[in-house]
């Protein structure tokens, strides 16, 4: 059996030379063979009954559960797992920002021009920048724990007008996002609803919610606290670890808890205690969401932070270079099997968190108002692991990555590139040079093609057909890898977007950061369609979340859907084995919000089906 | 070696199939009546308009070719000359051997009844050139009876009845099918035959077929009085051995020709299979013809294989066994129709379309009858065909599939 | 000659190996998008539960002497001489059920969907090794080339090869 390949050559190689070391590049061969019922979600687990399965023979659980009810119910229950994750996040951000502003922080605020506008905009108020702050993650958190029949505040005044009307009209306002979830689960455990249209409609409500709170919000407070992100040309790849140093690996999502070691460990005590170990100094090694939303704000923390290395699914190869001491984690994509790796390396891991407890990770419950000592904690693990380990393993960072990736683009900096205003893109749109956007989105798996396999060959396709590339999430890690968000990668674009890309300096891949990103991506599609007055639904643009992975991805989906964009998945999420579900999310969803999805497993025609909706789309709006 | 085999159906080229097997250059001749070659099963296809007869072949063009066998078609063995090992033929050619196959199949019974032999639409349905007079004489509106609701009748009457003919079974037995299927599952065929305009007499027979001044059939009187009219009559009443030319032979016959179980007659390098022979069956245990398509491929496969200087039986000569379908409802049944007497169990289940019905003796299955749903169906022939404990009863007994019996040998097949 | 061998007490009653079947014989040969359902029939394998509960999966054998070869009135069923597999020629079956009732393990059914003829395993016809095969997580059923040495039945000496009627 062959092992599973990744888009990126060098990672191949690195792997391959490393064959002591499994990782799940190696685990996807002998995990080939699916479960067919659970590729089309007709398994049922929900009773002792169970578990049932369709099929020719059985159409029907024990209970009389059709498929269609089966496949709604696992659904939703995707969904409701994926925004009670995101949820999380921004709940946990909200806490922490609420406490620096009540003094209980050493934690200085880096983005007060973003709070005072939100204050503003959002009309929560506060005479200072603490008070602001309270405000804003009080306002924040009331909402998140309102019951589900009291409609979320904050909504209207986050989201894009139009469509705040068309959900209000369509009974898409979420209540209290926590409770939307609760209610999610009531739903549909056993022998509760049975009706697959209102669990859809329930899972596009989790969408909104996971959208609006669990990304945009994030990313705002995260700019508040950690300071906004700027365009810059930063390192990328394997190769911003450097040995001489006591590197610190994060994973995660949550940059409110990885970000308290920013500024500790460049503080005095940091550099003698590195010394002391025998190191240069300590680093920050970027690595899956948290380590792409580092890179955005980079610009507040050069010293400390080396640069992004990748995704999900190099997680385990870094730690095979054996440059890293310690891996410290705080939310999801720390695969599991980043422990074997670690006990292989000598490595200790420290967890944040504990909804992301590793096994053999050391837990160091986050505090907001203990920072320096978990921060202090975190340095002393680190440096002794260095200590200790460096004799023994052999160090091996290969030569990886890109030097020129351009970074730190968000829904502001973009703008504020652009000179303020979002026409000149629109001009550029109108004219053909750029025939329209794909949001390239969501995770990276290894099935979809192989690792990044589908992400980079549709992105590839795509610009050379003129369509310009923005990227948020394991995306990201996966292109700027592959030098697609580096200044020469204009040279692949189609000639007008080739242009274009050599007149601004910029590569037409535009790198948003971590998924929680896909929150700009929104909100720079709502300033274009404000500008052009129209909905969302009319844009030339596409999303796609083609090696989408796990339950936030179809959180994230879900929002795509209520926004009315048109969705593209590489591999359907589940729900082929009801042709109900199957035909509301890729046709009849149309009607409803116009969002639908498209599924397709092949590049070329799914490139082509894009490039179709999105020409459709320009024909609309007469271009 | 030369080989001759009279007729060329289901048993005569089957066997020449086997011979080949085993002997590449002996010299094979076929000889038969018919005039093409042709699956006689489905000639009521042929009748219903739903198949050309030249659709029924049941072997490639090529297949006499290819097994380097020469056919004679259209030609009748007359005389059967043990002495010189040689068979007169209508004509008048001789054709001599070393071995002989008597494959000669079996003719439509013509009853005891006044007027059969001479009613000029009165027909059997074994041959294609009774299909083409039937299909002649059998005009729309014009009525035709059908004696005897065997399953050979109620083909006949069922294609009839697909061409707009309206039709009337008369069966001796409470029901029709009666060696076939349980009343149950006889009527639930009665029922949907009445409601395609099918008429069905039951408990009654055909005693006078009344003729006019031209010895046209113009209808049929039964036993019990009442006159039908009619303007055709199929006798669909049994099957009777093609075994006229073993007049004045050693040859030792039954109601068939008698075989051993390597198919070989009383006389030596004369063997038979097929309808025309009778031999001892499985189920019951006895001398009997076995006149059903299977045992007539699987009796010339082993005739051939004996003729051709090996010793080998067949793997089973289970008769009692039964498929149909009419009107998109199947039905397969096997063994007993309904427990002879005490000391047997009878389980019956009947759900929409679904009619099962088992009957054990001992643990052990003696009769099964599956309608509506027949998938599966085969396993319980093997258990009465075997006669192995069913390892169930009640409702177990009708979720019964090979998992509860498999035994899989080295190289892969099933054994029970 | 390459033969599924079953190995019953490997199989966990995923299934899995049906659903294979059923995308095989599919308009679009997916997993993702067969009908399990019913709409694209039913699979020619099964997975039973025997006597004591276990799973057994099942599939036609290409016996060395098929019944339901022996059985065809058509000649639509064949015993392929080169590859030893039973074959099954759906424009020439007439639907009469005799291999389906003399098949003694019920390996050939009538098509689920029209109900017009009979269906049975074809070995994915042409493919390396066949879908279920291929789909079976525990290796319960696996590819194995076997001689052949016995009929499907305690047949006294050596069967022949026997190919059918047509
Ligand atoms: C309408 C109908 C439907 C049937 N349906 C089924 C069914 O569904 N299932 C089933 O199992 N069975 C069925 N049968 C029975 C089945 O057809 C016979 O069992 C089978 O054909 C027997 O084959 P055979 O080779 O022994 O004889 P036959 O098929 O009768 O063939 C005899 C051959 O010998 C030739 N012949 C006869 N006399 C001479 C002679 N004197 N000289 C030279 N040649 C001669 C004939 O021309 C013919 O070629 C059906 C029969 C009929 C008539
Ligand atoms: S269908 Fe049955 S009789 Fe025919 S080859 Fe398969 S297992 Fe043997
Ligand atoms: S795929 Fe394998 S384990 Fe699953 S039911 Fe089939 S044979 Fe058993």
């Amino acid at each position: 059996m062959r092992v599973c390949i990744s888009a990126d050559q060098v990672l191949n190689d690195f792997l391959a030379a490393r064959s002591g070391v499994e990782t799940s590049f190696n685990r996807v061969p002998p995990q080939a063979v699916k479960c067919g019922f659970g590729m089309q979600g007709v398994c049922c687990r929900l009773c002792s009954n169970g578990p049932c399965r369709i099929t020719p023979k059985s159409p029907r659980g024990v209970c009389g559960a059709s498929p269609d009810t089966m496949v709604a119910r696992n659904f939703l229950r995707a969904v409701a797992a994926g925004a009670a994750c995101y949820l999380h996040i921004v709940e946990n951000a909200a806490v922490n920002l609420r406490e620096i502003g009540r003094g209980n922080s050493q934690l200085p605020l880096k983005g007060t021009g973003l709070l005072n506008e939100l204050a503003d905009s959002l009309e929560t108020g506060g005479r200072d920048r603490n008070e602001k702050a309270v405000n804003l993650a009080e306002r924040v958190l009331a909402d998140l724990y309102l019951p589900r029949n009291d409609k979320m505040r904050l909504v209207q005044k986050l989201a894009y007008g139009p469509r705040f009307e068309l959900w209000r009209q369509g009974g898409l306002l979420p209540g209290g996002a926590k409770s939307e979830v609760f209610d999610a689960l009531v739903k549909t455990s056993t022998n509760l609803s049975s009706d697959p249209v209102d669990m859809l409609l329930h899972s596009l409500r989790l969408g909104i919610a996971t959208g609006l709170y669990g990304l945009a919000m994030t990313n705002k407070i995260n700019d508040i606290i950690w300071g906004e992100p700027q365009i810059r040309t930063a390192r990328a790849g394997f190769g911003v670890v450097d040995p001489d140093y006591v590197n610190i690996m994060i994973t995660g999502h949550q940059q409110s808890l990885a970000g308290i070691l920013q500024d500790a460990l460049l503080s005095p005590e940091a550099a003698d205690m590195a010394r002391a170990a025998g190191a240069a100094g300590f680093r920050i090694i970027g690595s899956t969401c948290v380590g792409q939303d580092m890179q955005l704000r980079a610009a507040h923390c050069p010293e400390v932070f080396a640069g992004q290395t990748g995704n999900n699914f190099t997680t385990e190869a870094l730690v095979a270079t054996g440059a890293i001491d310690l891996v410290v984690s705080e939310f999801n994509c720390t695969l599991p099997g980043m422990e074997t790796v670690c006990r292989q390396m000598l490595v200790p891991q420290i967890c944040l968190d504990d909804v992301a407890k590793k096994q053999n990770a050391e837990l160091l419950p986050f505090d907001i108002r203990e920072t320096r000592a978990i921060a202090g904690k975190i340095m002393r693990g680190a440096a002794d692991s260095f200590a200790a380990r460096r004799k023994n393993v052999t160090v091996n960072v290969p030569s990886h990555g890109y030097d020129d990736v351009l970074t730190g683009l968000s829904e502001k900096t973009l703008k504020n590139f652009l000179g303020g205003s979002y026409k000149p893109l629109i001009d550029l749109i109108a004219a053909g040079s750029i025939k329209g956007i794909a949001a390239v989105v969501g995770c990276s798996n290894l099935t979809a093609g192989g690792h990044d396999i589908f992400t980079v060959g549709m992105t590839r396709e795509l610009i050379k057909r003129d369509i310009i590339v923005l990227s948020a999430g394991c995306t990201s890690g996966a292109l700027e890898n592959v030098g697609l968000m580096s200044p020469a990668a204009a040279e692949l674009a189609g000639e007008s977007l080739k242009k274009v890309c050599l007149s601004l300096g910029i590569p037409p891949v535009l790198n948003f950061g971590p998924c929680l990103a896909i929150g700009r991506l929104e909100e720079t599609a709502a300033d274009i369609a404000a500008e052009l007055g129209v909905d969302l639904p009319k844009l030339p643009l596409i999303i796609s979340a083609p090696q989408w992975l796990e339950e936030q991805a179809l959180a994230d989906g879900a929002f795509g859907l209520a926004l009315g964009l048109t969705l593209h998945l590489a591999i359907p999420p589940f729900i082929t084995g009801s042709e109900l579900v199957t035909g509301i999310l890729t046709k009849g969803l149309e009607n409803i919000t116009g969002g639908r999805v498209i599924v397709d497993g092949d590049i070329n025609s799914t490139v082509d089906r894009l490039e179709a909706v999105i020409l459709d789309k320009r024909a609309g709006l007469g271009l | 070696m030369k080989y001759l085999i009279l007729g060329a159906s289901a048993a005569g080229l089957s066997a020449v199939r086997a011979i080949r097997q085993l002997d590449a250059g002996g010299e094979i001749t076929v000889l038969s009546r018919d005039r093409q070659i042709y699956s006689r099963c489905l000639l009521p296809e042929v009748l219903a308009g739903r198949k050309d007869p030249g659709a029924t072949r049941f072997v490639p063009e090529d297949f006499l070719e290819r097994h380097g066998a020469r056919w004679f078609g259209g030609v009748e063995a007359t005389r059967l000359l043990t002495g010189e090992k040689a068979v007169l033929a209508d004509t008048g050619d001789k054709f001599t051997y070393h071995r002989l196959l008597i494959a000669t199949g079996a003719s439509s019974f013509l009853p005891p009844v006044e007027n059969i032999r001479k009613g000029r639409q009165v027909y059997g349905l074994r041959n294609l050139e009774d299909v083409e007079a039937i299909s002649a004489a059998a005009g729309k509106g014009r009525g035709a009876v059908i004696m005897g609701g065997g399953l050979v009748g109620v083909d006949a009457a069922a294609a009839l009845n697909e061409r707009g003919v309206s039709v009337t079974i008369i069966e001796a037995a409470g029901h029709i099918l009666p060696l076939q299927l349980d009343r149950r599952a006889a009527e639930r065929y009665q029922h949907i035959f009445r409601k395609r305009g099918m008429e069905i007499i039951t408990g009654e027979m055909v005693t006078r077929i009344l003729l006019d001044g031209d010895d046209n059939v113009t209808g049929v009187e039964l036993k019990g009085g009442r006159t039908i009219p009619c303007a055709l009559v199929v006798a669909a009443a049994g099957v009777t051995p093609n075994i006229s030319l073993l007049k004045d032979t050693a040859v030792e016959t039954g109601r068939g020709i008698r075989v051993d179980e390597y198919q070989e007659t009383s006389v030596a390098d004369i063997f038979a299979a097929g309808d025309v022979c009778e031999s001892l069956e499985a189920f019951t245990k006895k001398i009997t013809t076995t006149p059903i398509w299977p045992l007539a491929v699987q009796q010339g496969r082993v005739a051939g294989w004996n003729m051709a200087g090996a010793r080998r039986k067949p793997l089973n000569n289970f008769a009692f066994r039964n498929s149909m379908e009419f009107y998109g409802l199947p039905a397969v049944s096997y063994g007993l129709t309904e427990a002879p007497g005490p000391g047997y169990e009878t389980f019956t289940r009947e759900s929409g379309e679904s009619y099962k019905k088992f009957i054990l003796k001992n643990g052990r299955l003696r009769g099964a009858i599956l309608q509506g749903d027949i998938t599966g169906a085969g396993v319980y022939g093997a258990l009465i065909r075997e006669n192995i404990p069913a390892g169930a009863t009640g409702e177990k007994l009708f979720g019964l599939t090979y998992a509860d019996f498999f035994n899989q040998l080295e190289d892969g097949s099933f054994i029970f | 000659m390459l033969r599924i061998l079953i190995k019953p007490e490997l199989c966990a009653g995923c299934k899995n190996c049906q659903v294979a079947c059923l995308a095989e014989h599919s308009p679009s040969g997916s997993v993702w998008l067969a009908d399990l359902s019913g709409g694209h029939g039913r699979p020619r394998n099964s997975v039973e539960l025997n006597s004591r509960d276990l799973p057994v999966p099942l599939t036609c054998r290409h016996c060395q002497e098929p019944e339901c070869v022996t059985a065809c009135i058509t000649g639509a069923l064949s015993k392929n001489p080169a590859t030893g597999l039973v074959e099954h020629d759906q424009g020439r079956c007439a639907g009469c059920w005799m291999c389906v009732m003399s098949c003694p393990f019920g390996m050939i059914s009538p098509e689920a969907l029209e109900k017009k003829t009979a269906v049975k395993c074809d070995f994915c016809q042409g493919r390396e090794t066949p879908r279920c095969v291929e789909a079976c997580p525990t290796g319960a059923i696996c590819l194995a080339e076997v001689s052949p040495e016995t009929g499907n039945n305690t047949t006294p000496g050596e069967a022949p090869k026997e190919e059918g009627l047509h």
